[in-house]
């Protein structure tokens, strides 16, 4: 499969390690959890791939510095809601992301533009290989890598790539799509990863499984998915231009005059109406606006970049004001 | 909506939690719920009926019944609430308690993917041991001689194990 075909946002490889005869984090103190997190910090320093790291304690983080790290998908809710002895290693491109006493002792995490499951998967095989060298990791012959929770031991490989699946979701096709995934052992999750709710139609596939396959035969089983998925959503959208293509210009058409006029906006509202122009533009249809711009105004407008962004904190009415302001500055050129 | 259970009675308790990342949803009727040991009242997890570990509910809330961890002292019932164990060695603890839990999570149960670098130069070893232990019980000694070469290249050609690498052995 192509990788410039507009479906396929991200991919993402993560791995769950934890050290041998150490309680895991939610089972251990707080003390505990700091000695750890001193000892992880070091092995984490010597890793060649993490050199120049950035290592975030979460015990002095501000709210805000936290939710913008969980919008960029670096930490996740669980992790963001700790402290002291808790911490995130980011690379300065982001393309490298290690969690610290999460819900394991370690979440490794590689995140790349575009279908590079290969890739993603490559870089934390490589940074788990070398932490090998340091720590004893907890392994049992029959399980794999032991974890908190049962449901990752194995090899504690989840991969999963974020699709963008509106073609899909406008041909009422998305729910059976859905369901044949989950009955092969495919999760389908929404933007944010926890829960359901698949904002702007993007939707985060992963594999549910981690014991009793090969870490390439988890790859290989989900890329063959995402590709079924893909071709799905193509023909979606071949049949929503063939069937129905003043529908989907009406859509677009809306989705551009809120977003260019919108006074006050929520950021679900400015999701899912980026998410109609992101298919516009793959579709041919929107001018004068890339893809990019659409990922950049999306991240933008999220509570904590938008916070960030204006420099201080908001109230909510306050940010979806802000973020009309942004979207419309954003936006200011397009035409279809 | 049908009882997903019975496949009988109309569902009219529906489930919804967040675990792992995860959204589990059953659908099923008040008979079922009450058979598998899910009452609305109590204060027991949706993860134990989902999970299908409730046991019975008064076990659970027993404080303090059960074995615990040698290394981090955490129960059974520790996992039942929050569905996280204390430490790894919590596996070899509650092995038994784990299984029905493992076997709804995973479709299979033995691990075949990557091992720490000592772990599976072990792992292969005894992996070749016990074959050449079957060969030689069947009386193929061609095979148990392919394999008894294998043994000794992989003693050789593998670097001397670390202090580290042994005790995992």
């Amino acid at each position: 499969m192509k990788q410039d075909t507009g479906v396929v946002i991200s991919s993402r490889a993560r791995l769950a390690r934890n050290v041998r005869n150490v309680a895991f984090p939610e089972w251990a103190g707080e003390e505990e959890c700091v000695k750890l997190c001193g000892e992880l910090r070091e092995a984490l320093g010597n890793v060649s791939l993490l050199r120049g790291s950035l290592f975030l304690d979460m015990g002095t983080l501000d709210p805000v510095d936290k939710e913008v790290l969980k919008e960029r998908h670096l930490i996740s809710n669980e992790l963001a809601e700790r402290g002291k002895g808790s911490a995130l290693a980011v690379t300065s491109d982001e393309g490298i992301a290690v969690m610290v006493n999460e819900e394991d002792h370690l979440r490794l995490q590689a995140i790349s533009p575009g279908l590079n499951i290969a890739d993603v998967w490559e870089k934390v095989n490589i940074v788990d290989s070398e932490l090998d060298r340091k720590l004893d990791f907890a392994f049992s012959d029959r399980l794999g890598y032991l974890a908190a929770c049962p449901s990752n031991v194995g090899t504690g490989l989840r991969v999963s790539v974020m699709m963008h699946l509106s073609g899909l979701r406008l041909m009422n096709e998305i729910e059976p799509v859905i369901k044949g995934m989950n009955r092969i052992g495919v999760a389908v999750r929404g933007l944010l990863g926890e829960g359901t709710e698949a904002y702007g139609n993007m939707f985060q596939v992963s594999n549910q499984s981690t014991l009793g396959e090969t870490e390439q035969g988890i790859i290989d089983a989900l890329m063959k998915i995402v590709s079924e998925v893909a071709t799905h959503e193509q023909n979606a959208r071949a049949r929503l231009m063939e069937g129905k293509k003043i529908h989907i210009l009406d859509q677009i058409g809306r989705a551009c005059g809120i977003l260019m006029r919108a006074m006050v906006m929520s950021s679900r509202e400015a999701i899912d109406l980026l998410s109609i122009l992101r298919l516009g533009i793959d579709i041919g249809i929107v001018k004068n606006l890339t893809v990019s711009r659409i990922n950049e105004t999306i991240l933008l407008t999220q509570p904590g970049h938008l916070q960030k962004f204006v420099g201080k904190v908001l109230s909510p009415q306050e940010r979806d004001e802000a973020r009309a302001r942004i979207v419309r500055q954003k936006l200011g050129d397009i035409s279809i | 909506m049908q009882c997903e259970i019975c496949e009988i009675n109309e569902a009219n308790v529906h489930l919804k939690q967040v675990c792992n990342g995860m959204v589990r949803e059953v659908h099923v009727c008040q008979e079922c719920a009450a058979k598998h040991g899910f009452d609305a009242q109590s204060q027991l997890s949706l993860t134990d009926f989902l999970f299908g570990v409730a046991g019975t509910q008064q076990d659970l809330l027993l404080p303090g019944s059960g074995k615990s961890c040698p290394v981090c002292h955490s129960r059974w019932n520790d996992f039942k609430k929050t569905t996280r164990l204390g430490c790894s060695t919590c596996y070899e603890t509650f092995s038994e308690d784990l299984e029905p839990v493992l076997a709804s999570m995973h479709k299979k149960d033995q691990h075949i993917g990557k091992a720490p670098a000592g772990r599976a130069a072990c792992m292969e070893a005894a992996a070749l041991r016990k074959a050449l232990g079957e060969a030689v019980a069947a009386q193929n000694f061609e095979e148990a001689a392919r394999l008894r070469d294998r043994i000794r290249e992989a003693g050789t050609a593998r670097p001397a194990a670390t202090e580290t690498e042994k005790a995992k052995c």
